[in-house]
């Protein structure tokens, strides 16, 4: 069996964190600058929760 | 344990790979800053460059990236190990996880508009850059919850927790499911999908960890370098192995079969 996109899960899993039962553990966010170490960290598949790449400021709304 | 339902949940293993931004791009004139890798390896062949910014199709969306996720099918892809599985080519840009907003959308584009917040599984569409292209199947409304950076921890991670543990192995209310790696990317989604569903959870991770995988929710928390698996197995319905340590069960003849250490396993235990 593939993971495959699928808006419907993906609407079942909006509605659970919206309901608040599951929350994202981001551990660390890094600029796009430092896709390198991301890169390397995943690669240990050891990491604790996610990392997470931003490419920019969060819009004000 | 005859009987065990084997499912594996390969990591982003589709066959419809499509090609990924850095060659697909239309000469609309317009450049972005994106990650690209025009050769296999690991973190050295990255490469940050100014590539087109993609057209989207009539059934895509054109999404200005705010945050994007990591995960480990990115080495994996970059690694070029499963090229030929993947149907990836050189250049690449990495990344299956995106938050932000609609810029513009195809003409056979109904439930995404501009302006809209998303967050969404571009398939092998380069998610590493300032934008990327996805399909209305790949994308949903952001949760207002959350902030940019933490909608774009979800998709691939808690999808592939779904998918195995729901739409696979269709965990009941009720049953017990053993969560491997429970304080990593797909397993901390694993850890509170399965307790939203009612289920007993029992969860590993190495011993710094112990405390996320209570907080988490968790019903028992076991430290992987001294857990007894044995002694818990007997009472598991369900199996979910993100890290290949189902390994460590195998290895104390609990199950018989064997599965590759980089998929997504789950399966049913009785």
């Amino acid at each position: 069996m593939a993971v495959k996109p699928d808006a419907a899960d993906l609407a079942e899993i909006t509605k659970l964190i919206e309901e608040k039962k599951i929350q994202p553990v981001v551990t660390q966010t890094l600029p796009l600058t430092e896709a390198g170490d991301a890169l390397a960290q995943a690669a240990t598949r050891h990491t604790r929760g996610k990392i997470v790449l931003r490419m920019a400021d969060e819009p004000t709304r | 344990m005859q009987n065990v339902l084997r499912i594996l949940a390969f990591l982003c293993l589709t066959t419809a790979a499509t090609r990924p931004n850095a060659t697909r791009a239309q000469a609309n004139g317009r450049v972005m800053t994106a990650v690209v890798a025009h050769q296999y390896g690991g973190a050295e062949v990255l490469k940050h460059e100014k590539v087109p910014i993609p057209e989207p199709k009539e059934n895509e969306a054109l999404v200005r990236v705010i945050a994007a996720g990591v995960n480990p099918a990115d080495p994996l892809i970059v690694s070029g190990k499963y090229a030929k599985e993947f149907g990836t080519r050189l250049p690449l840009i990495p990344g299956y996880d995106i938050a932000g907003v609609v810029e513009k959308t195809g003409a056979r584009v109904a439930t995404l508009k501009a302006g809209d917040a998303v967050y969404g599984y571009p398939l092998m569409r380069g998610g590493w850059a300032e934008y990327a292209v996805v399909t209305e199947a790949e994308a949903a409304a952001k949760p207002r919850s959350l902030t940019y950076a933490e909608a774009a921890a979800v998709p691939l991670a808690a999808l592939t927790a779904w998918q195995s543990l729901i739409s696979t192995a269709r965990l009941e209310a009720g049953q017990t499911v053993l969560v491997h790696g429970g304080s990593g990317g797909a397993g901390s989604f694993a850890v509170q999908i399965a307790r939203a569903r009612g289920a007993k959870v029992i969860a590993t991770a190495s011993t710094p960890n112990q405390d996320l995988l209570r907080q988490l929710g968790a019903d028992v928390a076991l430290d992987y370098t001294s857990a007894k698996f044995e002694e818990v197995a007997r009472e598991v319905d369900v199996v979910l192995d993100p890290v290949g340590a189902s390994s460590s069960v195998l290895s104390r003849g609990l199950i018989q079969r064997s599965w590759r250490s980089t998929a997504f396993a789950a399966f049913r235990w009785r």
